[in-house]
């Protein structure tokens, strides 16, 4: 540690101790919101329960007994999440590879500009393609269909994916995929067998990272669902009534939203650190 | 290869869906209606009720408010075949009927006892007409009222103070004028909020807006809140709308410190337990559950009026002997519709005219103690009106149902009432209205600057949708000769 | 461009390579182009072809749903946005919001990084904790917020008002507003800045450190010499990625204000959303849209360009 004196110490401490509070404060106190009901709410703030108010599960309850609503949603944030994730990955994965392994020529593009245009398209807004998408996916009935959402969210996905296995693919060495084609393998075999088994902490990484993405996706949803795709964050976000927001089922339903998340971040969040460690942050 | 995809299609679509005698086994309903426990819960049991008695399904599909017509618009358009049965507003039908989307329904209305046309009163029926054919069966009527905290009114001392500072005696407020006063006072001499009123962007404020500017400019044709009749120009920003504009920013001051976050969920959820001397809302606040209301409170009146009205074709203000009172049908009023791509009408009728027949609408048009909320649907038929018993029995104290039936029979069959907009477009040309209001009352713009600009959008949304036609149609609305 | 393009091994240098390669190379090319195709075909469907109908559609109107809908209206939707009131406001809040919480976002994720790096008790906790806000549903993130925001029963207003501060109407004016929205995307985006920059300090040799130090360098003069040079690139990549996400901005504004007061807080696609699927105004959504994407390239350019520099050079 750089020369700090015992005042910059305590300082550190202190800040880092405040900014665990910021971090935690708001799910905390969206987790008591969640046990008031309005008399609890708007009868002055208070913060733990038992203690300073009554809980009550009633709002839970009602969430979760909703027909359709919330299980509907939940499943189908987790369904488009992992298998659009899958599908990014696997794309990804591919382009991926054969970047760093082959060179091509389209014309005047090699392998950097393939690389580049398809790292830029995550940098396109969605708001850009998201009318004539609108107007392509109601043509073939792709509107409100978690296959749909699939489809937008292995796009949306893609360009991180390609991007991310780019980078794991270009430090395996290629001692490795020339031996395993001395011996006749062929590209695909060797994708498969060498490359892919190698990459496996970059393939989980990648599709973490996906996930994550297409489970916090707003606009698409926003737009392209309706009712039987709908996923979490629009359940969510579609809370305010014409007759006033219902403060504790919203509070309910956010926190089911990030449970997942919280969970992946106190599951592998370590190890997302160590990748970013050992290789993105260059 | 061929066979194959026709044998898979086959399965995909089912077995045809028929009736049997019994009813609708195997049918499947998707109901949009608007989320939270409003409007959902309220016809809940009655639509499990309907399953049973039909052995059809129904999936409800909640939608949010702000939503609800964006969604269903796109989805029709797209003509993806998503909802049998919409709950919607009457405002929408410009665009959703007048485009095609929705079932006309007169023939299957027509000799169905169940839905019994004629007790529907009469205002609550002409709204969900468009170009001459019903679209809309109607499971509620909505008319804004006013709201007076009878603890505070009934106090003597208040009574005295009150009657001293400005020189009239204390009484539910008749004009704006009056209930710029009671708000000023209980505000100044009181714990309590002087008024409530929705003032949050993208809730109810647009509608409370328009019900304070309709006294001001209304001669009981009805074209005088939105547009001159014969070139569609805004009227919005007329010296009596910018008035009443004026009026609703005065009241920041005298409302709660947060005012400008309310919408009506927290008027019904503040009101009732004695926050504040006057509110406006739709006729909701009588229905809140009791144990969260002080009986003892709530007053209901129609909205007030004032003692001199615009003249939009003399260009100039008119003194009255009587104040000017006209209720405004803010929303008109929820009701079921179908979409044309519903494979399912028939079944979808048949829901719909169970929930809307006298017996069952009833019970949810009285419905007191729901979750939570108040109910979003009132009564829309003469005999809800007549039939008190129906009341009692669900839990209303017998003179409070009377003047709460009272009141709101008096707002529906006055002279003349103030119907919402119904053009296309009716979506955004309020959206425009709401974005101006909210910025004047947080002070970013005048009364008359905020609305000068929504005029000009309004001048640019109608040129968008074509002139002549918005023309036609808002005069047909109205009921006016081509 | 040959008809049939050219595909040759990366990495291949020396003879023997070279001849390696021909003993398997023949007729895998088709196999080699593979690897792209399903990246290329989905990226090309579902982003090229959209993004070059928005363009179409920024010069003229579109009805859905109605045949032979498409009408050429030249640069009359651009015209437009040059006198759109709600359009400007929009433009300044994006800019206002981009700017606000990007540099919130580096000076606290800056602090954070140095302080954890200095590895003071619980720092292995620490840094996957302040990971987390990164993780969440932002449209979650942002109602948890408006429940501490809101006046009356948020617990911001609550605390204030413990230290004698009166209650702030924080969502309903537009500056307050546009601050509590900062607020939020600043929570959510931190730890991205924060963990990019932490790694980029972790790559520092600790050795080169301690060297300057026994050289007597001052604290200062470490940082200014040894640290900043390090980080330097990885900072300002970090700052344009977060600035060109920052742009797209929607689902917090929506959530905490809905744009309002009156149109007060809109961003620009919040406003192009609207526009487009709400009044479905389409060709006018489209130039908005048009409008933000050159935001964007304005802004991405330098990164495109440092990085497509890096791999020349690589």
């Amino acid at each position: 540690m750089v020369h700090a004196s015992r005042s910059l110490r305590w300082f550190v401490s202190g800040f880092l101790l405040f900014w665990a509070f910021v971090v935690l404060f708001p799910l905390y106190w969206t987790f008591t919101i969640s046990l008031k009901d309005s008399a609890g709410i708007f009868g002055g703030a208070s913060f733990i329960p038992w203690v300073d108010f009554e809980p009550t599960l009633d709002a839970w309850r009602r969430v979760f007994l909703q027909p359709g609503g919330t299980l509907l949603s939940l499943s189908n944030s987790a369904i488009i999440g992992v298998i659009s994730a899958a599908f990014a990955t696997i794309t990804g994965g591919l382009a991926g590879y054969g970047l760093s392994r082959f060179r091509y020529k389209f014309g005047p593009l090699r392998n950097r500009d393939i690389a580049f245009w398809i790292l830029s398209q995550r940098m396109l807004p969605p708001v850009v393609v998201v009318l004539p998408l609108f107007v392509m996916f109601s043509t073939v009935g792709l509107i409100d269909s978690r296959f749909g959402m699939i489809l937008l969210y292995t796009m949306f996905n893609l360009p991180i994916a390609a991007w991310l296995m780019y980078q794991y693919f270009t430090q395996i060495p290629l001692d490795l995929d020339e031996a395993a084609r001395i011996d006749g393998a062929t590209d695909l075999q060797v994708f498969r067998h060498v490359a892919l088994p190698l990459a496996r902490p970059g393939l989980v990484a990648t599709f973490i990272v996906s996930l994550v993405f297409a489970w916090n996706e707003f606009l698409f949803a926003l737009i392209f669902t309706f009712s039987q795709a709908r996923t979490m964050p629009i359940l969510v976000a579609g809370q305010a009534t014409q007759h006033g927001p219902q403060w504790w089922d919203i509070a309910v339903m956010a926190l089911i939203t990030v449970a997942p998340l919280v969970l992946i971040t106190a599951l592998l969040g370590r190890r997302l650190l160590g990748d970013i460690l050992a290789g993105w942050g260059k | 290869m061929l066979a194959v995809v026709l044998l898979l299609l086959a399965v995909a679509c089912g077995p045809e869906e028929r009736p049997g005698e019994e009813g609708f086994e195997g049918v499947t309903l998707r109901l949009a209606v608007e989320v939270g426990p409003a409007l959902g819960n309220p016809i809940k049991p009655y639509v499990e009720q309907w399953e049973q008695e039909t052995g059809a399904q129904v999936q409800f599909v909640e939608i949010p408010f702000a939503e609800i017509f964006p969604k269903l618009m796109s989805s029709f358009q797209a003509r993806t075949d998503e909802y049998d049965v919409v709950i919607i507003l009457p405002t929408w039908l410009g665009d959703m009927a007048g485009r095609g989307f929705l079932e006309p329904l007169d023939e299957q209305i027509e000799g169905d006892e169940r839905v019994d046309w004629d007790d529907i009163l009469p205002r609550c029926q002409d709204i969900n007409v468009w170009e001459g054919e019903t679209y809309i069966v109607p499971l509620d009527c909505d008319v804004f009222m006013s709201y007076y905290n009878r603890q505070l009114f009934e106090d003597p001392g208040h009574q005295e103070a009150f009657e001293e500072r400005y020189g009239y005696p204390l009484g539910p407020p008749e004009t704006w004028d009056q209930y710029r006063d009671i708000a000023e006072y209980f505000s100044e001499e009181t714990e309590a909020a002087g008024a409530m009123e929705s003032m949050a962007r993208q809730t109810q404020t647009f509608w409370t807006a328009l019900s304070r500017m309709v006294p001001y400019v209304s001669r009981g044709e009805g074209w005088e809140l939105f547009f001159d009749p014969d070139d569609m120009t805004p009227l919005i920003n007329s010296p009596g709308h910018v008035r009443a504009l004026e009026d609703m920013v005065e009241i920041v001051e005298y409302g709660p410190s947060n005012i400008l976050e309310f919408d009506v969920g927290d008027i019904r959820a503040q009101f009732p337990q004695g926050d504040a001397a006057l509110a406006l809302d739709w006729a909701s606040i009588g229905m809140i559950p009791p144990d969260r209301t002080n009986q003892e409170v709530i007053g209901f009146q129609q909205i007030p009026g004032v003692d001199r009205v615009y003249d939009h074709e003399a260009g100039e203000w008119v003194e009255l002997e009587e104040p000017n009172r006209v209720p405004f049908m803010a929303a008109n009023g929820w009701g079921a519709a179908i979409p044309v791509t519903s494979p399912n009408k028939e079944a979808a009728f048949d829901l719909i005219s169970f929930l809307t027949s006298t017996e069952i609408s009833v019970q949810f048009v009285s419905m007191r103690d729901n979750q939570e909320s108040a109910v979003g649907y009132q009564p829309f038929r003469r005999s809800h009106f007549e039939n008190i018993d129906a009341w009692t029995e669900s839990g209303w104290e017998r003179e409070i149902a009377e003047e709460y039936l009272d009141q709101t029979l008096q707002s529906l069959e006055a002279d003349f009432v103030q119907p919402d907009l119904r053009i296309p477009g009716a979506f955004e040309y309020l959206d425009a209205l709401d974005a101006g209001v909210t910025s004047a009352l947080a002070g970013q713009q005048t009364p008359q600057e905020a609305l000068d600009q929504v005029a000009e959008q309004w001048d640019q949304i109608t040129d968008r949708l074509g002139r002549e036609e918005q023309l036609r149609l808002y005069r047909a609305s109205l009921g006016l000769e081509g | 461009m040959r008809q049939s393009g050219s595909v040759t091994p990366a990495g291949v240098g020396t003879r023997e390579e070279v001849s390696v390669w021909k003993r398997w190379s023949s007729g895998s090319k088709v196999q080699r182009r593979a690897f792209l195709l399903p990246a290329v075909i989905l990226l090309l469907v579902l982003s090229i072809f959209p993004f070059l109908a928005t363009i179409a559609l920024s010069f003229g109107t579109w009805e859905m749903g109605r045949e032979g809908a498409y009408g050429f209206r030249g640069l009359e939707n651009f015209a437009r946005l040059i006198s759109d009131a709600r359009y400007l406001t929009s433009l300044i809040n994006t800019v206002i919001l981009v700017g606000g919480s990007v540099a919130l976002q580096f000076v606290l994720g800056l602090a954070l990084a140095w302080m954890v790096y200095q590895r003071p008790p619980g720092h292995r906790f620490y840094r996957v904790l302040f990971l987390l806000p990164m993780m969440l549903t932002p449209v979650a993130v942002a109602y948890m917020w408006r429940l501490i925001f809101e006046s009356r029963i948020g617990a911001l207003n609550f605390f204030l008002g413990a230290v004698g501060i009166e209650a702030v109407p924080w969502l309903t004016q537009r500056t307050t507003a546009l601050f509590a929205v900062i607020v939020v995307e600043t929570w959510i985006w931190t730890p991205f800045v924060f963990v990019f920059l932490y790694a980029a300090l972790e790559n520092i040799e600790r050795d080169a450190l301690d060297a300057a130090i026994v050289d007597g360098a001052n604290s200062w003069q470490v940082f200014r010499y040894v640290i900043f040079p390090t980080i330097l690139p990885v900072a300002v990549a970090v700052l344009l990625l977060r600035s060109v996400e920052a742009l797209k901005i929607i689902d917090t504004v929506y959530v905490m204000t809905g744009g309002g007061p009156g149109n007060s807080t809109e961003s620009v696609t919040l406003y192009a959303y609207r526009t487009g699927l709400q009044f479905f105004d389409l060709g006018y959504a489209a130039a908005i849209a048009v409008t933000l994407f050159i935001g964007v390239i304005a802004v991405a350019l330098p990164i495109v360009i440092r990085m497509s520099r890096r791999a020349e050079a690589g």
